[in-house]
């Protein structure tokens, strides 16, 4: 232990100090990928903190905590207000301590400038006292200041964030918006909580003032019962007799449910951040091997003087563990940099919306543990790629490489050979393992063999290749030399190229990734907005934002000249699992095709060929569902719908006369995650939910109406109408796309949302690039001996150097093409598995020729050009003193 | 005579009068002479007099009104009574009158429930207990029907009745209330398992009061119209059920009492009576071991100066006397000063009154009720002895103080 102490101090720091950049390099790499993988999960784990911290609340009953929270929630399945009786039925219920109505609603506020959006939040003053000090309104103090404000029809008491949106100073009197109508109302206080705008009033002034009557949007309760469970609300909602209009919702539910939601986009971007780790592993791989190469004189030497295979073996994986931990250390560093950034700078998800409004703050202590993990993974990849450099230098002959004499030894081909067939039927079984937890894990292993198989196959494919190489190319000197030199030694190469290929495997797939979601999500666009414009209103009033239209205000549209068709639509959300994110309800007059396939509507792949489906029985109604809500519900087609009948329907006996819904199709839905159902508007009307009218799709009678002008005119003559059929409603409230907006909008957002993605390939492939310069400046450096006798032999430096360059652009050429072909069975992964498995939707494989040609050609050129450059540095007498045989 | 002959107050501008003395002040300005229109309603009311029960219950159309039940009961061990006290506020929110909603707070009401526990009494150290209570009132709901002592309501709920004196409420611990069973019967419940709270205990007791009239009720003032300010409007409504025999049952820390003694309770309702520039009040309620009862008090500026002064007194032989401001004269004695708030109290008085002039001693300094949770003010409270100019105890009743620390706006 101490021999290979004093030779890691000794010896291996010499190394480092001859060569700082290289294994500078090699350190990055590592501290890169350990940085990235660790900040997006830092990123995470704060922002979910922020939401258990609201269930770790939840057990307290005695300490006056400025939460706030109750144990349980009980809110309405459907989106309508919950009757106060049900407030006072579970008042009296055995068992509860505390009940707590609130009534919630988005709305419009203005002072004096444009009007900002917040939320108003009625509350009982004493009883949410009871609570904890949060959400208590506060009267201010001073001489305006009176206790009875709190329960003042006309005042409001805002917190921190609505105080911050409003401007300074907090403004004495605000002006908010119910419907058509603005209310002036005091600010007669603060608020401690909430991290959104809101402004709190006394509960039934805010139910006067929203049009609500006894309305409640959620009610609070506490349980003597310690315990807040999932199973325990279901036991709750059976014995206080409630039924599915409500349900109860554990703390710990909203979180799991937020866990859920945002899991698969978690996972992927962990996994995308741990790319840039296993890239690294590769670039340890090339500089170990190079410098285990140039260095096998010496290790000789130390095997002459008594040093052992094993310790030979310990010592190079000891450097890499050194070289690792300081990675990884560094990596660990910039990752809490990177993260405080992305929590300051982007919202806890890093864009991708589904954590929005909540500012975390960075949990590094609670997460101690995952710091240790990444650096041990950080340590591990490098100890990955230091595995085959330390077997070389325990097997080799101290007797030939002592004089410097060692070449490599004809590989055993047909062994490595069977190495990579093995890991690459591995793959494919990892492949098609089935999702866990929800999560593609399998297919993920599987990439990674399918990596490391396809790299551990290179010099038998780089064999078959030369095999097949035309003749003519013998002919002239240099490609002739290079050719002969890859023959002979193909291991060189492959090390060189690793790197390379790996992380281009990579960024092919991502790309074919993302351009087929683009290209399908595109085709989906097309089919799913067959109109010329799309109407919907917003009112402030309500928790879902969306105003209903007046029914007489699409008769008076179907009349207009110019409009051809109106169809209308009513989206509502729906809660058919607590545990679940809520599900979308979508009702249309659905116009079915021969198959009985309503027309519009994207099929999931599967569909396409299906035929009619026949409903279960008589009292059956159709419903379409997205392939999430399948997935997620385990629906199949053909089959009822049972928890969609439970929460739609006011009987609760299973064998009454009412209508059950059944899955007549599967369509693909990119627009909602959590799900979403499609039915008859006929058939949701006889369901416990009135439909509404949301949505309205207008086709115009011509094609004229695509000139702006002609747009313009008609857009002005429905304003008109909806304010002339809204009670004199603002017409800005309407609002209106055309189908080309929405069609450029959604692609705007896909394509910002999958910017991270991109750029986390550029890093893969510049870490690739570095190692193919590392490579090749140390073979170059190995080669000083091959190239005097080139030299000896006549060939002029100019020469030498065009030969380096030509092997560059040969082994470059293999990088692309194995680069390429591995990438593209990876995309297959992520299109076909990965996918359909993680966000429950399913996408065309569709290859962009000219991004990829355009990869592999950057592949090659930068790899050619690199080790031009450097070839041209390292081989300068001059520049060898001087750089110490260091590029 | 009917509630609605009162209604013309509601022309008013509901938020102006609630707001303060002075806001009412600048009101009678505006009307132009001092018979405003409240003042109107108030000289018909007192025209038909009053009635009871009826007159005992809630008049849901004044901004405040109380309901204050103190006593006082032997306990082993101790010369000294027992001090309890169990009181019901409304306050009248004008600006939700138009709210239509179940939950509308039209009214809160407040409860409050003292035990004023001597040293030596059952070898208690000598101590005050003190617990509250609010919830939120739209104005009609009644008591819930058989509802029980023991019945909780994790909603706090209270009720009101405006037939007879039956005002509660009720939340997860249970229900407190205070009825009327007669017009010569009540019955209060007030308990708390609450605990120390700022130096003060404020549970572990269980406080249930049948308390029986032997004289008929005194009407204050004018038929029960009592003056307490300069102008006209400085009024309340006021009576007192003096020299009531009580029989309680009093639970400390588990341990059960049956108990008898006397208790008095004043019922007083009004648009807010404080006259201009008056900072607090003194007031004290005795029931003579001769069956005589005194009532005084004294509206206090912010110099502690007597603005306004009255009370009365009624032999055992039913002669009662309404005292003239000049009929009556505190002077401060012993001063105490609250550990908690640090407010200083003069828990000692000098009396002078047409029955005689009389010391003031409180059975214990510290009868201090911080009431900031419920009706927001910090005041004392507690049981006292009268002692004659001979020095010998003729009385025990109550003293009340407010505005010591902060004018109390009602």
């Amino acid at each position: 232990m101490r021999t290979l102490a004093s030779l890691l101090r000794t010896y291996s720091v010499g190394e480092v100090a001859q060569h700082p950049w290289r294994t500078l390099t090699a350190t990055l790499t590592i501290a890169l990928g350990v940085a990235l993988a660790l900040a997006v999960h830092l990123i995470n784990a704060s922002a979910l903190a922020e939401f258990s911290r609201a269930s770790d609340q939840a057990s307290r009953n005695t300490q006056g905590l400025l939460s706030g929270e109750p144990m349980w929630w009980l809110r309405s399945s459907a989106n309508a207000p919950i009757p106060s009786d049900v407030l006072m039925h579970i008042s009296t219920q055995a068992g509860v301590s505390h009940v707590l109505p609130v009534v919630e609603a988005n709305v419009a506020v203005r002072t004096n400038s444009a009007p900002i959006t917040v939320q108003l939040r009625g509350v009982d003053a004493l009883a949410q006292a009871q609570l904890g000090l949060n959400w208590v309104p506060m009267a201010h103090n001073n001489a305006d200041g009176d206790r009875l404000d709190l329960f003042a029809p006309d005042a409001v008491f805002i917190n921190a964030a609505a105080a911050n949106l409003l401007g300074q100073p907090t403004p004495s009197v605000l002006q908010l918006q119910v419907g058509t109508v603005w209310h002036n109302l005091r600010v007669a206080g603060t608020v401690k909580g909430g991290r959104q705008a809101t402004l709190v009033m006394d509960i039934a002034a805010a139910q006067q003032l929203l049009s609500l009557d006894d309305g409640l949007t959620r009610i609070g309760i506490n349980t003597a019962v310690n315990t807040a469970q999932p199973e325990t609300a279901k036991q709750l909602m059976t014995q206080w007799g409630l039924d599915a209009s409500v349900y109860i919702q554990a703390p710990e539910q909203e979180a799991s449910r937020l866990i859920n939601m945002t899991r698969a986009y978690r996972v992927n971007l962990s996994v995308l951040a741990l790319v840039a780790l296993f890239t690294g592993a590769f670039l340890v791989f090339s500089v170990l091997s190079l410098s285990v190469a140039k260095r096998l004189p010496q290790f000789a030497l130390l095997g002459v003087l008594g040093c052992t295979p094993r310790m030979r073996m310990a010592l190079v994986l000891a450097e890499a563990c050194v070289l690792g931990l300081v990675g990884s250390l560094l990596g660990v560093l910039l990752a809490i940099g990177l993260a405080s950034l992305a929590l300051h700078v982007l919202n806890g998800d890093l864009g991708g919306g589904m954590l929005a409004s909540r500012e975390p703050v960075l949990q590094l202590w609670a997460n101690v543990g995952a710091v240790v993990g990444f650096m041990a993974l950080g340590t591990a990849a490098t100890l990955f790629g230091a595995w085959w450099p330390a077997r070389s230098v325990a097997n080799v002959a101290p007797a030939i490489a002592i004089k410097g004499l060692y070449v490599e030894k004809a590989h055993n081909n047909q062994q490595q050979w069977w190495w990579g067939v093995a890991l690459l039927a591995s793959s494919a079984l990892a492949i098609n393992a089935p999702p866990i937890w929800d999560m593609p894990l399998g297919a993920y292993i599987g990439i990674g063999l399918l990596l490391v198989g396809g790299l551990v196959c290179l010099p038998v494919v780089v064999a078959w290749l030369l095999a097949h190489t035309p003749q003519r190319l013998y002919q002239r000197m240099l490609p002739m030399l290079a050719l002969t030199r890859a023959q002979r030694i193909p291991y060189a190469g492959t090390v060189a190229i690793s790197g390379v290929v790996a992380s281009l495997a990579l960024a092919v797939a991502l790309t074919v990734m993302v351009s087929s979601f683009r290209g399908s999500v595109t085709q989906w666009l097309d089919t799913i907005l067959p109109a010329d414009m799309y109407l919907r209103a917003s009112a402030p009033n309500s928790s879902t934002d969306t105003r209903a239209f007046n029914p007489q205000f699409v008769d008076q549209l179907r009349q207009q000249q110019d409009v051809k068709r109106a169809s209308i639509q009513h989206t509502s959300l729906l809660t058919l699992d607590p545990n679940q994110p809520q599900v979308a309800l979508i009702a249309r007059d659905l116009q079915l095709d021969a198959s009985g396939w309503p027309l519009d509507l994207p099929a999931a792949p599967m569909m396409t060929n299906a035929g009619r489906v026949v409903a279960p029985g008589a009292n059956h109604y159709p419903v379409w569902v997205s392939e999430a809500l399948r997935d997620t519900y385990g629906l199949s087609v053909g089959q009822p719908f049972e928890q969609l009948f439970a929460r739609t329907t006011h009987s609760r006996q299973p064998n009454d006369t009412s209508q059950h819904p059944y899955v007549a199709g599967i369509w693909r839905d990119y627009a909602r995650q959590s799900g979403s159902i499609v039915v008859h508007w006929d058939d949701l009307a006889n369901t416990n939910i009135t439909p509404a009218i949301s949505d309205i799709a207008v086709t115009f009678a011509s094609d004229q109406e695509d000139t702006p002008a002609v747009l313009k005119g008609l857009q002005s003559t429905i304003r008109a109408l909806y304010s002339s059929t809204h009670d004199n409603a603002p017409s800005t409230e309407l609002n209106m796309a055309t189908t080309g907006d929405i069609r450029a909008q959604s692609l705007r957002i896909f394509d910002r949302s999958f910017a991270v993605t991109q750029w986390l390939q550029l890093v893969a492939i510049g870490i690739g690039l570095f190692g193919v310069a590392a490579s090749v400046s140390a073979q170059v450096l190995a080669r000083q001996r091959e190239f005097g006798l080139l030299a000896h032999l006549g060939l002029e430096p100019r020469q030498v150097q065009g030969l380096v360059t030509t092997e560059a652009l040969l082994w470059s050429s293999v990088a692309a093409v194995v680069g390429l072909l591995l990438g593209l069975v990876v995309s297959a992964v992520l299109v076909f598995v990965v996918n359909p498995q993680s966000f429950h939707w399913t996408m065309d494989w569709q290859l962009p020729p000219w991004r990829l040609a355009g990869l592999c050609a950057a592949v090659v050129v930068c790899g050619t050009l690199t080790s031009a450059w450097v070839a041209r540095r390292a081989l300068s007498m001059q520049a060898v003193q001087t750089v110490k045989q260091d590029w | 005579m009917n509630h609605n002959a009162i209604r013309p107050s509601q022309a008013i501008n509901r938020r102006q009068l609630l707001r303060s003395a002075a806001a009412q002040l600048a009101l009678g300005a505006g009307v132009g002479c001092g018979l405003g229109p409240h003042n109107a309603a108030w000289a018909q009311l007192s025209t038909d007099g009053l009635v009871f029960p009826r007159d005992l219950g809630s008049h849901n159309n004044f901004d405040i009104e109380w309901w204050y039940l103190t006593g006082y009961v032997a306990v082993a061990g101790s010369a000294t009574p027992l001090g309890l006290q169990v009181t019901f506020f409304r306050k009248r929110i004008a600006s939700n009158a138009e709210l239509t909603q179940q939950l509308a707070a039209k009214h809160l009401v407040f409860a409050h429930a003292a035990l004023a526990i001597p040293p030596g009494a059952d070898g208690y150290t000598g101590q005050l207990r003190h617990s509250q209570r609010t919830a939120r009132w739209n104005g009609h709901t009644q008591r819930p029907s058989n509802v029980q002592v023991t019945d909780n309501r994790a909603y706090p709920g209270a009720w009101a009745s405006t037939e007879l004196m039956d005002v509660g409420i009720a939340n997860a611990d249970g229900t407190w209330h205070m009825s009327s069973t007669t017009d010569k019967q009540f019955t209060a419940n007030a308990h708390s398992t609450g605990d120390h709270k700022n130096g003060i205990h404020t549970g572990g007791f269980n406080v249930s009061v049948l308390a029986s009239a032997s004289q008929p009720p005194i009407l204050q003032g004018n038929k029960g119209l009592s003056q307490k300010g300069p102008a006209q409007r400085d009024t309340s409504w006021y009576t007192t059920h003096p020299q009531l025999q009580l029989r309680a049952k009093l639970d400390i820390d588990g341990v059960s009492h049956a108990l008898t003694g006397r208790g008095w309770l004043d019922h007083e309702w009004s648009h807010g009576f404080m006259p201009e520039g008056a900072a607090g009040w003194d007031w004290v309620g005795f029931n003579f071991d001769d069956g005589t009862a005194l009532t005084a008090f004294q509206l206090r500026d912010t110099q502690q100066q007597t603005l306004w002064a009255g009370g009365s007194h009624r032999t055992v032989q039913g002669q009662l006397r309404t005292y003239k401001p000049a009929d009556v004269v505190f002077i401060p004695g012993d001063m105490w000063q609250s550990p908690r708030t640090g407010i200083k109290y003069p828990v000692g008085w000098r009396l002078n009154t047409p029955l005689g002039a009389f010391d003031v001693q409180p059975v214990m300094p510290d009868q201090e009720l911080d009431s900031r949770q419920s009706t927001g003010t910090v005041y004392w409270e507690g049981l006292c002895g009268l002692h004659n100019a001979q020095g010998h105890r003729v009385a025990w009743g109550y003293l009340e103080m407010t505005g010591y620390g902060q004018s109390i706006r009602l």
